[in-house]
């Protein structure tokens, strides 16, 4: 696994970035964790990206329910310009129906993560992130 | 005017008898005399010396030859005696030939008594007899006799000509005639006989069409009626129809039906005086006291100076025509009486969609009136700008294809003096050969329940957004809630001890199952959703192993059996057959005894044109008072833990589904013998 590989995660939820980072470590993955909380921040990612393609991390996690700038159209935007079309989508919601799911896919995302009341779930997490990040390596060899 | 000798012409200038023009006997006329002896011809000349007279000389038979081959003479003078030929013997030569057969001799002959010559003379033709010497004075009258004599027979001889000319020409041209009047009598005849066919065809068609012709001569002062006169007026014209006008033109007008007599008789007075008038529809009463309606019209025939010559007059048996005018307009009366009787808004239109007719209510409505009736774009002062070219186009599409027409758009109600909703409908009426004749076209309002569909539309869509809203921001405290009470227990628990487990499980517990209610709520609120979108046909049976597929690890823990029989294609939104399947699957897998591997089949069956499901288990089964309550919200049988844990929301889901296409749902069970639910959904195709 590359060394500190870089997590993008837009999450305006403390509570909810808190259980990613216990379900990463428990994972015993050894991450560095960039935050986006809110849609300032995203914009500047969004720019930053534009020109530093080394500014693309490994997994971008995605929260569909990220106020003013939500989820989606940080994805759509990222598809359209062509950015970060390395990294690998992971979105996160609390939303089941379909329709979510049917819209997200349309956007190339990968990895439905579902955000249940179930602790035991959401550690499930950091498996998920672990299998991805080790088939990104494979991939890459 | 003297002679100059015999003509010296040679021989080949000799003009023929035939190209010399006819001796007009005003002409010179030649006289041959022949002696041997110059001296003598010279004293002859000289006796004969007129003007009248050509002297020919010749001084011997060769010479006299040639001049009489040369010229045509009237007398001859001859003398007996000459050296190479006696005279008599060229009188011999001059009798043989033909042409000059007949020219009368005279013979001078010195000799007295040559009796025997005078015989032989007289034989030859010779017609009198001189002695030398001649006396001037008897010469020259005998000469003038036969100068005379040969006019006379010239004259003759011309007219003779003249007259066999005339004749040969009478005959030729009696020929022609002949033959001019053979010709003409073929040509007429062949005429005559295409006259008479084109007249027989011409009859036959009046007598078919019920026409007939009356011809009024004003030159002869006649009225002609055609043969079948009687067979279309019902009556006999007098002096059968050839006969005087007055009498004629009485005789109609008394079989005229009094209503009609005055257009009548104001039309005949234009006919009589031969001028043009328009068509005229009356009612005759023949002798066989019919009623009959006859359409007459004529044409005026004049001469070059602009005079009246003939008229010429047909009549048309129109009985049949008026009266199917007359049912029909009947049956147009009895049609508006009952349409403005109704309370509803009814138009007509003619085949090709023109408006023709709008009831009591619609003027009421509308204030159109007659001056709107044609094209429906006459419409646009009350329809609603954004429906006029949609309902118009719509008009037009079943006027194409003769389709019952059906659209919805909003009249101007100048009661309110806003827009209502108005349905239109239009129906197309065929005869009997299925060729339409009509539209018949009805306005209802259905302004209320339009208003209320619309609003019942944001209505939903408004729960919509909110339940979504707000399952979301429910859904992220509880979840805060229930996890982190988890993550509490987890590292903390067994440092606090006591029932603090217990009661963080309790925690736990209601944060998880308030989690549950509330995504179930926001499905069941989406379900009723009035959205859009286009349903499509269903594979039921892919479906179906998808489910099967999603709820395979519950099929391999509870070792259970699920199978199906052939299933439809039905006319459903994918996502809503998939929920019906895992919760009516899954509840069947759930609601089973543990030591018994749980058994469900599902089957379909076509009733009444749509799919009756049914998906069969046999668990625990539901008791009948039961059965109507299961599929209440949040309705439950069961104590919400343990095994048949649930939110009592899933039929609830699955009846609002079923409903939403005008299905049913319901189930069959006896308690512990299993349970099947039925439900109904559209076939494909329909909707």
């Amino acid at each position: 696994m590359k060394p500190q590989p870089l997590i993008v995660l837009t999450e305006d939820n403390a509570a909810d970035v808190f259980l990613v980072r216990s379900a990463l470590e428990d994972a015993g993955i050894d991450f560095r964790l960039h935050v986006i909380s809110d849609g300032e921040q995203a914009l500047r990612f969004l720019q930053t990206v534009e020109t530093d393609e080394s500014a693309c991390p490994e997994i971008l996690m995605v929260d569909l329910n990220l106020p003013k700038l939500s989820g989606t159209d940080i994805l759509q935007n990222l598809r359209e310009n062509n950015h970060c079309a390395g990294s690998t989508i992971i979105v996160l919601s609390s939303s089941d129906s379909p329709k979510d799911r049917a819209r997200v896919a349309q956007l190339g995302v990968e990895h439905y993560f579902l955000k249940t009341a179930s602790l035991d779930e959401f550690m499930k997490l950091g498996g998920v992130v672990r299998r991805v990040l080790e088939s990104r390596d494979e991939r890459q060899h | 005017m003297s002679s100059n000798g015999p003509p010296q012409t040679p021989a080949s200038s000799i003009p023929s008898r035939d190209e010399c023009e006819p001796v007009k006997y005003l002409d010179r006329i030649n006289i041959l005399i022949v002696d041997d002896e110059p001296k003598n011809l010279t004293v002859l000349e000289t006796v004969l010396d007129d003007p009248g007279y050509r002297i020919v000389r010749a001084s011997s038979a060769d010479q006299a030859l040639l001049a009489l081959i040369a010229d045509e003479f009237a007398l001859l003078i001859l003398d007996i005696r000459m050296p190479d030929m006696t005279g008599l013997e060229l009188a011999h030569m001059i009798k043989e030939r033909m042409k000059t057969a007949r020219v009368p001799i005279i013979f001078l002959t010195a000799y007295y008594n040559e009796d025997q010559h005078v015989l032989e003379a007289y034989s030859t033709g010779a017609v009198d007899f001189l002695h030398k010497p001649v006396n001037p004075a008897v010469l020259r009258s005998k000469v003038a006799v036969f100068a005379e004599l040969h006019r006379r027979n010239l004259e003759n001889t011309q007219i003779n000509k003249e007259l066999l000319a005339e004749v040969a020409e009478r005959r030729r041209v009696e020929e022609q005639l002949q033959f001019l009047n053979n010709t003409l009598e073929k040509r007429v005849r062949e005429r005559t006989e295409e006259l008479w066919e084109k007249e027989l065809r011409l009859r036959q068609a009046a007598d078919a069409a019920r026409l007939t012709y009356v011809e009024l001569d004003f030159q002869q002062g006649e009225i002609r009626t055609a043969e079948n006169f009687a067979s279309v007026m019902g009556y006999a014209p007098p002096e059968n129809g050839r006969g005087n006008i007055a009498a004629g033109i009485a005789c109609f007008v008394q079989h005229v039906d009094p209503r009609d007599r005055k257009p009548v008789e104001a039309a005949l007075k234009m006919f009589r005086e031969g001028k043009p008038g328009p068509k005229l529809d009356y009612r005759i009463v023949g002798d066989d006291h019919r009623e009959r309606w006859i359409e007459s019209a004529w044409v005026v025939e004049r001469n070059p100076l602009g005079k009246a010559r003939r008229s010429f007059l047909t009549n048309l048996d129109v009985t049949d025509r008026k009266r199917a005018q007359d049912q029909l307009r009947e049956s147009e009366e009895r049609f508006r009486q009952l349409a403005d009787s109704m309370p509803q808004m009814v138009w007509t239109a003619r085949a090709d969609g023109e408006v023709d007719y709008y009831n009591a209510r619609w003027h009421e409505f509308t204030g159109f009136g007659p001056e709107k009736y044609g094209d429906l774009k006459n419409w646009e002062p009350i329809l609603h700008p954004e429906d006029f070219v949609r309902t118009v186009e719509s008009w037009k599409e079943c006027l194409r294809n003769g389709d019952p027409h059906r659209v919805e758009y909003r009249f101007w109600d100048r009661r309110t003096n806003r827009y209502s909703w108005h349905l239109g409908r239009a129906l197309p009426f065929r005869d009997d050969g299925g060729t339409i004749m009509k539209w018949i076209g009805t306005c209802t309002e259905i302004d209320e329940q339009k208003r209320t569909e619309e609003d019942l539309r944001r209505a939903n869509q408004a729960l919509e957004h909110f339940a979504f809203a707000a399952s979301h921001d429910l859904q992220e405290p509880l979840r805060n809630v229930a996890v982190y009470t988890q993550l509490l227990r987890k590292r903390y628990g067994s440092s606090i001890g006591g029932q603090a487990n217990d009661f963080m499980q309790v925690i736990i517990d209601g944060a998880q199952r308030m989690s549950r209610l509330v995504s179930d709520l926001l499905a069941y609120t989406s379900v009723a959703g009035l959205d859009r979108e286009p349903i499509g046909t269903v594979d039921t049976e892919k479906l179906f192993e998808q489910v099967s597929a999603d709820l395979h690890q519950v099929i391999r823990e509870r070792r259970a059996e699920v199978t199906h029989d052939p299933l439809p294609r039905v006319y459903v939104k994918d996502v809503h057959l998939r929920q019906l399947f895992q919760n009516l699957i899954g509840n069947a897998l759930k609601y089973q005894e543990d030591e018994t591997p749980p058994k469900v089949h599902v089957t379909a069956l076509k009733v009444d044109g749509q799919w009756q499901f049914s998906v069969i288990d046999n668990g625990i089964g539901i008791s009948p008072e039961y059965q109507e309550q299961v599929f209440g919200v949040f309705r439950r049988l069961h104590v919400n833990e343990g095994k048949y844990a649930g939110t009592g929301i899933g039929l609830a889901i699955c009846q609002r589904i079923v409903e939403r296409y005008g299905g049913r749902i319901w189930v069959e069970s006896k308690l512990g013998a299993g349970a099947t639910f039925y439900f109904t959904l559209p076939a494909e195709g329909g909707s």
